[in-house]
């Protein structure tokens, strides 16, 4: 399967668990991601290698498709190809 | 050329309503666009006869973006590849904005537990059991 990487300034993006982005950087990579998602220059190849690669964002891209799914824009998840989402519906009880 | 007439590409209203294009830029950002990602090694001369424009309006264009952030340009052997992005809009955020969270900020060890037991009512008044201790 084709992978897009997904580029933050010109370099692929660090891994979520070990990177040298300060707070600013993180702030902007999260904006960034939600705002080529509206524009429609995420694609879903580029958000997979971003979640399967444990990269920076990967949380920002799992919200993206699970948002997607409960409104019931989607009914299969385009990056595990099948109907379960990352996280649970927040019910009423959930902070 | 029937199926070539098929499909869609999306395209972001941030490069549309942006004056600093011109038309032939907002056209080659648009023909890049409609490229599955994996087929955007282009040359020169197929960029001209589908765009019809002349070599200078060709570089002109491609400058346009690069220099706005819309397009990055990899520099192959025989053909150049072509990657699209967004320019950053908003403005930069610094480290110095946030303050600074050391681990000297949360309660130590020793004293969280020590609150802890205090509202336990576990006093060292008490010996065992809860019987009072012997003052000497």
């Amino acid at each position: 399967m084709n992978e897009d990487i997904y580029y933050y300034n010109n370099k692929p993006l660090e891994l979520s668990y070990s990177n040298g982005y300060s707070m600013g950087d993180k702030i902007e990579i999260v904006l960034k991601l939600e705002n080529d998602f509206k524009s429609g220059m995420l694609s879903w190849s580029q958000m997979r290698w971003i979640i399967e690669n444990a990269r920076f964002g990967s949380y920002t891209c799992q919200k993206i498709v699970d948002k997607l799914i409960f409104d019931g824009k989607l009914k299969v998840n385009p990056i595990t190809n099948n109907t379960r989402t990352f996280y649970k519906k927040p019910s009423a009880f959930d902070l | 050329m029937e199926k070539a007439k098929k499909g869609f590409a999306m395209i972001p209203n941030q490069l549309i309503y942006d004056d600093r294009l011109s038309n032939e830029a907002k056209i080659l950002f648009c023909y890049i666009k409609s490229l599955s990602s994996n087929y955007r090694n282009l040359r020169n001369s197929n960029l001209r006869t589908k765009l019809g424009c002349s070599i200078n309006t060709l570089q002109n264009a491609k400058s346009e973006l690069v220099k706005h952030g819309y397009l990055v340009i990899h520099r192959l052997s025989s053909a150049n590849k072509y990657s699209l992005k967004l320019p950053n809009d908003y403005p930069k955020f610094k480290q110095s904005d946030y303050p600074k969270i050391t681990q000297s900020d949360y309660p130590k060890f020793g004293e969280y537990y020590k609150s802890n037991n205090n509202n336990n009512n576990n006093n060292n008044n008490k010996g065992f059991k809860g019987f009072k201790k012997d003052k000497k």
